[in-house]
C-alpha cells in the first residue's frame, strides 16, 4: 500500500466516523412527528443571506424573526414549549440554500423553514421541501414562478406579478402617461417586474418607448438614461436597488431627464434620498402597503441600533407570529400545519392589514401605495 | 442520513468538476479559472433541453455533454494561443462573458430569474426522483468520469499532455502537435464538467446565473489545489473535504448573530493553512 492509498484510506475512516457519529448523535425520531415531551423547544429553521450580497435585508429579517420568537416565549410559548429558530446562511445562492435546507430538513427535522429571502433560495430548496413533506413560508422571495412551487410552498410576500401590474395600470389611469421607459436592473427582481409591467401597460393601450437593462453591480447608467432620453418617454419606470439606484437618479438629474420618474420597492430605503439629495426629490415609487405599527419600528430599533425596518422583516416577523398560532393549534406535523395554513386568516400584523393565502400559497391580496419623496422623505401620495 | 445523502450527491457532483479540472490544471498546466462556466453551459444545455424540448434526461446529457465539449474545446483553441498567466486571465473573462450571457439572454435562458421545474431523471419505469437513487446514479456517473480520467492519463496521450505541462516546446521539438493535444483534452473535460452540470440543474431542479459566477470556479480552483495537482483520487479527496467542511461548521454551534461569519472565517483560515503546510494538496504530485 502506498502512502496516499494509505491517506485516502485514512480520510475515509475518519469521514465515515465522523459521519456515524451524526447519524447516531440526532434524535432517534425520523419522522416529522416531534415528540411532544414538555418544555423541549419546537424548532424551525430560517433561510437567508446572512453574509454577502443581501446581508443587510437577511440580518435585518433575522432580527425581526428574533423579536418575534421573543415575544411568542415571553408570552409562555406554544402550549409551555418555547419556539426555537436555527438561522442557515444561504448566501442568496443555490447552492448554499439547497444544503442550508437540507440540513434543516434533515439533520435539524424543522417542521417548518421560514425563508428563503432571495428567490433563487426559495426556488432551490422548494421541490426538496415539497418531496419531504415540509412547510416553506418565505417572507421576501418575490419571484413569479414560486407560485407554481408546490403545495407546501407558501409565501407572505406578495409575487412581482402583482406590483408590475398595479404600476401599470397607476402609470396608465391615474398619471394619465402613455409612453414609458424602463430602466432596470438585471435581477429576478427587476426582469421580473418589467416583464409584467410591459405586459400589462401595453395591454392598456400604452407604449413602452424604450427598455433599457443594467447589471446589479454596475454604478454609471448614462449610457442607459441617455438612450431613454432619446425615446422621449412621458414617464420613466425605474427599477434599481439602493446602490445602483442613488447614482442612477443623480445621473438623471444631470442629463435633465425633464419627466416624472417612477420605482419599485427597491427604493423603500431612506438611505438612498438622503444620499441622493436633490436628485431624489418628486420620484415616486410603489411599495407594499405595510401597517408598520410605531411600537414595531420603536422594538427594531432597539434591536438592531438603527431606524431602518428593510423590505423582508415585516414579512419575517409575521411569518413567526402565524406560524406560533397554528402550532399551537395543530401541533408539529407538517401536514397539518400546511393545511392549516390554507386557512389562516390573520389580522393586526406589520406587514399587511390581512395574511391569507390562495391555493398556490400566495397572498391573496396585495396592497401597493405610491409614495412621493419630498424633502428628502417619502410621503404617502393620497 | 437523507442529509449525508445530499452531501454525498453534492461530493459527487463536485468531484466529476474536481476530476475534469485536474485533467487541465494537473495534468495539462491549462490555469482553467473558468470551470464554472463549463458547469453552466452543462447545467443550463441540460436544463433547456429537459425543459424545453422535453428531451428524456439521459439524452439531454448526452447533448448538453456535446454542447459543452464543442464550446470547450473552442475556448481551448482560442486560449491555447495564450501563454501561462495570459491563458489564465483569459479564462477568467470567459467565466464573465458566459454569466453575461446567461443573464442577458433572455428568450433563452430566462435571465436572472432562471429556470425552475428541471425534471429528475427518469429511464423508462424507473425514476430516479428518490434520494437515494438520485445519489446512485450520481455515483455512477463519477464512477465513469473517474475511470474515463484514469485511462487518459495512464494512455500514452496523459504522457503527451504531462509532457506539454513539463515542457511544451520539448514537446513541439519531438514532432507532437501541443495544440490538438490541447484543445483535446480541453473538450473532454469540459464535456466531463458539463455531466456535473446536468447532475446539479436536475438534482436542485432550478439552474440560475448568479450560481456560476467566478468565485464558483475558485471554489472548484480549490477543490483541485486541496486535493493535489495531476492526482484523480485527489480530486475526490478535495471534493470530499471542501463539501464536507462548510457543513460541519453548521453544527460548531456557534451563537447565531456570528455563526455565518465565523463558519465563513474558519473555512477561510483552513484553506489558509492548507496553502503555507501542504502546498502540494493531500496528495498531490505536482507542484506549480
Amino acid at each position: 500500500m502506498n502512502s496516499s492509498s494509505r491517506i485516502v484510506l485514512g480520510i475515509v475512516i475518519i469521514v465515515a466516523v465522523i459521519a456515524g457519529v451524526f447519524a447516531f448523535s440526532q434524535s432517534p425520531s425520523t419522522s416529522n412527528n416531534v415528540p411532544a415531551t414538555k418544555n423541549e423547544p419546537i424548532k424551525l429553521g430560517f433561510i437567508g443571506p446572512l453574509t454577502g450580497d443581501g446581508a443587510a435585508l437577511g440580518q435585518n429579517a433575522r432580527a425581526a424573526t428574533e423579536i418575534a420568537v421573543a415575544e411568542v416565549n415571553a408570552a409562555g410559548g406554544i402550549k409551555g414549549r418555547p419556539l426555537e429558530v436555527i438561522y442557515e446562511d444561504g448566501k442568496c445562492t443555490g447552492k448554499e440554500a439547497s444544503n442550508a435546507a437540507n440540513k434543516l430538513i434533515n439533520a435539524d427535522n424543522v417542521p417548518v423553514i421560514l425563508g428563503g429571502l432571495c428567490s433563487g433560495e426559495t426556488n432551490s430548496f422548494a421541490a426538496a421541501a415539497e418531496q419531504a413533506k415540509r412547510v416553506v413560508l418565505s417572507f421576501c422571495s418575490s419571484a413569479p414562478s414560486i407560485t407554481q412551487a408546490g403545495d407546501y410552498i407558501f409565501r407572505d410576500y406578495p409575487s412581482d406579478l402583482f406590483q408590475g401590474s398595479f404600476a401599470a395600470k397607476y402609470v396608465y389611469e391615474t398619471l394619465g402617461k402613455k409612453k414609458v421607459g424602463i430602466v432596470y436592473v438585471k435581477s429576478d427582481w427587476g426582469s421580473g417586474i418589467k416583464q409584467v409591467f410591459s405586459e400589462e401597460f401595453s395591454k392598456l393601450g400604452g407604449k413602452i418607448v424604450a427598455e433599457e437593462g443594467y447589471d446589479q453591480a454596475a454604478r454609471d447608467l448614462r449610457t442607459q438614461l441617455t438612450k431613454i432620453k432619446a425615446a422621449k418617454p412621458d414617464l420613466v419606470y425605474f427599477l434599481g436597488y439602493t446602490e445602483g439606484s442613488t447614482v442612477g437618479l443623480k445621473q438623471a438629474a444631470e442629463l435633465k431627464l425633464g419627466v416624472p420618474i417612477l420605482g419599485a420597492d427597491g427604493w423603500d430605503d431612506p438611505k438612498l434620498f438622503a444620499n441622493a439629495g436633490a436628485a431624489a426629490e418628486g420620484v415616486m415609487y410603489t411599495v407594499v402597503s405595510a401597517p408598520l405599527s410605531d411600537a414595531f419600528k420603536a422594538k427594531m430599533k432597539e434591536k438592531t441600533g438603527s431606524e431602518e425596518v428593510l423590505a423582508c422583516s415585516p414579512g419575517a416577523y409575521d411569518g413567526v407570529k402565524i406560524l406560533a398560532q397554528i402550532l399551537a393549534s395543530v401541533g408539529t406535523d407538517s401536514t397539518a400545519i400546511k393545511d392549516a395554513l390554507y386557512q389562516v386568516n390573520y389580522v393586526g400584523g406589520v406587514s399587511a392589514a390581512r395574511v391569507a393565502f390562495d391555493k398556490n400559497g400566495d397572498p391573496v391580496e396585495a396592497n401597493y401605495v405610491v409614495k412621493i419623496v419630498k424633502d428628502g422623505k417619502a410621503t404617502e401620495v393620497k | 442520513m437523507s442529509y449525508l445523502l445530499h452531501l454525498a450527491t453534492f461530493f459527487g457532483i463536485y468531484a466529476i468538476l474536481g476530476v475534469s479540472l485536474n485533467l487541465l490544471i494537473g495534468y495539462t498546466g491549462l490555469v482553467w479559472i473558468a470551470h464554472a462556466a463549463t458547469f453552466a453551459v452543462g447545467a443550463y444545455a441540460g436544463a433547456l433541453f429537459a425543459t424545453k424540448l422535453a428531451l428524456n434526461f439521459f439524452l439531454a446529457m448526452l447533448l448538453a455533454m456535446l454542447v459543452a465539449g464543442i464550446l470547450g474545446s473552442l475556448t481551448g483553441w482560442i486560449f491555447s494561443r495564450l501563454g501561462g498567466d495570459y491563458y489564465m486571465l483569459a479564462s477568467v473573462s470567459w467565466n464573465y462573458i458566459v454569466v453575461s450571457v446567461l443573464i442577458n439572454w433572455e428568450s433563452l435562458t430566462n435571465g436572472p430569474l432562471g429556470i425552475s421545474g428541471i425534471p429528475k431523471p427518469s429511464l423508462g419505469e424507473l425514476s430516479f426522483a428518490e434520494p437515494t437513487k438520485f445519489f446512485l446514479l450520481t455515483l455512477v456517473l463519477l464512477g465513469i468520469v473517474y475511470a474515463a480520467a484514469r485511462f487518459i492519463t495512464n494512455s500514452s496521450f496523459g504522457r503527451v499532455i504531462k509532457a506539454i505541462r513539463e515542457d511544451e516546446q520539448a514537446a513541439k521539438v519531438f514532432g507532437y502537435n501541443t495544440l490538438m493535444y490541447k484543445v483535446a483534452i480541453s473538450g473532454m473535460g469540459a464535456a466531463m464538467a458539463g455531466i456535473a452540470g446536468v447532475l446539479l440543474a436536475s438534482y436542485i431542479g432550478f439552474v440560475d446565473p448568479s450560481s456560476f459566477d467566478v468565485m464558483e470556479s475558485i471554489f472548484i480552483l480549490a477543490i483541485v489545489v486541496v486535493g493535489g495537482f495531476a492526482n484523480i483520487r485527489g480530486s475526490l479527496v478535495g471534493a470530499l473535504a471542501l463539501v464536507l467542511l462548510p457543513e460541519l461548521l453548521r453544527f460548531a454551534g456557534f451563537p447565531a448573530e456570528i455563526a455565518a461569519h465565523v463558519r465563513l472565517g474558519l473555512y477561510g483560515l483552513a484553506l489558509i493553512l492548507f496553502m503555507l503546510y501542504r502546498p502540494q494538496g493531500i496528495i498531490g504530485e505536482y507542484k506549480f
